[in-house]
């Protein structure tokens, strides 16, 4: 049985991996899929990697800043797909991200997926079936 | 994009993986992300009939 340090560093950047570390290759499939699907889609549709500065929160309420900064940790969830992104892509201010709100929205999605894909794994493995 | 094309693949990126969660045989699996997939286009269309009425 794998450590769960590993098959949660693991799972997080090769969406899926925690899977793949698991000998489950169907699910390892299925989550890459969706994960890279969802994170190359939310670009291709100028969706935006980036985290908010202080300048990009400043004047919202309390909440509205905190969701935003929520959405960037929720991309960065997506592992592997969001490091490239952000060491390839053009380095933009993080209110362009707020204007393509459907990328944006699919990058978040695709780190939330990749969170299910290792929350599910763990799962498995605490059930001993990992 | 229209919402409608946007709800739909957001509906299916979630039914991949709802169908890839568990143990489960293949015949499970589709049916688990067919199931997902179908509450995912109900509720958005639900909430969407909803707003309707609240906001006219």
């Amino acid at each position: 049985m794998k450590k769960a340090w590993v098959l949660i560093a693991f799972g997080w950047l090769a969406p899926g991996g925690a899977y793949l570390l698991m000998r489950r290759y169907t699910q390892f499939a299925l989550f890459a899929a969706a994960v890279w699907v969802a994170f190359g889609l939310g670009f291709a549709l100028h969706g935006l990697p980036a985290w908010p500065g202080v300048e990009d929160v400043a004047g919202l309420d309390g909440v509205t800043g905190l969701l935003f900064q929520a959405g960037a940790v929720g991309q960065a969830l997506a592992g592997a797909p969001y490091l490239l992104a952000r060491a390839f892509g053009t380095p933009e201010p993080f209110v362009a991200g707020r204007l393509h709100e459907y990328g944006t929205t699919l990058l978040i999605l695709a780190g939330v997926l990749n969170t299910l894909a290792i929350a599910s794994a763990f799962d498995l493995r605490k059930e001993g079936r990992g | 994009m229209s919402h409608p094309v946007f709800t739909l693949i957001g509906a299916t990126l979630v039914a991949v993986s709802m169908a890839a969660v568990e143990d489960r045989t293949g015949r499970e699996r589709l049916r688990a992300g067919v199931r997902a997939f179908a509450w995912s286009v109900a509720a958005v269309v639900g909430g969407g009939w909803a707003m309707w009425l609240i906001h006219g």
